[in-house]
């Protein structure tokens, strides 16, 4: 669904991404993870097309979407959950929802804001508040509520956890979890390790803006680097 | 007149952080676009003009942001600051060289006469200025509540990156904005070409006191424009009254000055917004 092949990339002068080859197939949760500053952030951020990369090539659905903006990334399918949330704050949660489906032209609109509310009820009750009051969980839920309101057939998923009470994370990876057997794909982005992989299908151990490992996400787990290295064991 | 100078100044400041020295050179061409309709074969009434007014500026604002500014819109903004700056001496400078600096003006059928209530006699032209005005905020404020686009350029003002990934294409966001405030500028050109002397750097003026009315409503707080507009124009009244006419800008200045001090999120903002 999405191919990465040799994306170098990055902020300018400085680059960040380094030859990343990466697959991610129809219908799987795949796992980025490594260190802060590792570049997955960035890795994201040249797929949704905020940064343009300064080689290779990204194809999803057989376009090559590198270089392209980041509205036509979103029209095309690929919806993009920054990191920590970057939520309309001075918005209703309604309206923010609703600028999630900004490019949308279709009549299916009420129906999504029912459907995400349907997933996190809390996001009904707090429909009329503004973005920037709500609690760093709620904020979560909105950003990815937001961003399943492009209607994607690829969802990419910036730091789940940062910030959130276990309990919360785990309502959200359910959420997740429930989002991939009606048919998505998601690119989960986490630093923390075991989160990410115990709850994907396959991973990629990012390191230094290179590919340092990659995947069944077990295999990645059991890796005896991986444990010393992020797992502390 | 000043609320109407200021609210479009206010909303591309506020949502670009881009302060339009332009804006009063718009003002002054909406004012010339008046005249010439009032001169011309159509002899059109200013207040009739105002949305052919509106119209030709909103195009003029939207291709200069577009092509212009939108280069230079992620510089710090002392750049756009310079720019919409350089861009205001060369509109006054050709408008000067196309219409020459003399004083022109319009003397509508209804220019002298004023409405008498109690004691206090206030001329129609004023009247119908403070209409309008009232109107366009209005409707502006509607507009970005209840609109889509209105919506998508409040989200654009939160977060730009945020935007971009909902989908928003942010140049022509940035350009409707730009060419609202120059709608906006357009509306007031035509409603100063009524009262004011119309002339290559009447905009001068203007854009000195949109700049003051905008902080004393609140940056990009467009009711608060309104409000400042209002209040402004009557410390200057009352200033004249009671110091003289030379010192009406003083005690305006000094109000302006407490704002900052006490308020400085404007006069009807919160602290928070």
């Amino acid at each position: 669904m999405l191919e990465l092949r040799e994306v170098n990339g990055g902020y300018g002068e400085a680059q960040v991404l380094w030859d990343i080859s990466m697959d991610v197939r129809a219908g799987e949760i795949v796992a980025l993870v490594g260190a802060n500053g590792a570049g997955k952030s960035t890795l994201l951020a040249t797929i949704s097309g905020l940064l343009a990369p300064s080689r290779g090539s990204i194809v999803f659905k057989g376009d090559d979407i590198a270089g392209w903006t980041p509205e036509r990334v979103v029209a095309a399918g690929i919806s993009h959950v920054p990191q920590s949330r970057r939520l309309f704050g001075g918005l209703t949660v309604y309206d923010n929802l609703l600028m999630g489906a900004f490019h949308r032209r279709d009549g299916g609109i009420g129906g999504d804001i029912e459907r995400v509310y349907a997933l996190f009820p809390r996001l009904k009750e707090r429909a009329g508040q503004l973005a920037g009051t709500l609690s760093g969980g709620e904020q979560q839920m909105c950003a990815i509520g937001r961003g399943l309101m492009a209607r994607p057939t690829l969802l990419l998923v910036d730091e789940l956890s940062l910030g959130l009470a276990p309990i919360v994370v785990e309502q959200l990876l359910a959420v997740l979890a429930g989002l991939r057997r009606d048919g998505m794909t998601i690119v989960l982005v986490e630093q923390d390790v075991q989160v990410a992989l115990e709850s994907a299908d396959r991973g990629y151990v990012i390191e230094n803006g290179r590919v340092a490992l990659t995947g069944e996400a077990r295999t990645v787990l059991a890796d005896p680097h991986v444990k010393t290295a992020y797992l502390g064991l | 007149m000043y609320a109407a100078a200021a609210v479009g100044f206010s909303l591309v400041w506020g949502i670009m952080n881009v302060i339009n020295i332009a804006h009063g050179t718009f003002i002054m061409l909406g004012a010339y676009t008046s005249y010439w309709l009032f001169v011309g074969p159509l002899h059109l009434d200013p207040f009739l003009s105002i949305p052919l007014s509106m119209l030709v500026m909103f195009a003029i604002a939207y291709v200069i942001q577009r092509f212009i500014i939108n280069q230079v819109i992620r510089a710090p903004m002392l750049a756009t600051f310079l720019l919409t700056f350089a861009l205001s001496i060369m509109i006054a400078n050709l408008a000067q060289i196309f219409w020459s600096s003399d004083v022109r003006s319009i003397t509508t059928a209804y220019s002298g006469s004023s409405l008498a209530v109690g004691g206090l006699t206030i001329p129609w032209v004023r009247l119908w200025t403070l209409l309008v005005a009232v109107a366009l905020t209005l409707g502006l404020q509607t507009f970005m509540t209840r609109s889509k686009i209105g919506r998508a350029i409040r989200a654009t003002s939160m977060d730009v990156d945020a935007a971009r990934l909902s989908g928003v294409g942010v140049a022509g966001i940035y350009a409707l904005t730009f060419g609202i405030g120059g709608a906006l500028a357009g509306a007031a050109g035509a409603l100063a070409s009524v009262s004011y002397a119309i002339t290559p750097t009447m905009g001068d003026a203007f854009v000195v006191r949109a700049f003051i009315v905008s902080v004393l409503g609140g940056l990009g707080n467009v009711t608060g424009a309104l409000v400042g507009g209002l209040v402004y124009g009557v410390i200057e009244s009352f200033g004249a009254l009671f110091f003289g006419e030379g010192y009406k800008d003083v005690v305006a200045l000094a109000v302006l000055l407490l704002v900052i001090l006490f308020r400085p999120y404007g006069l009807v903002g919160r602290a928070t917004a």
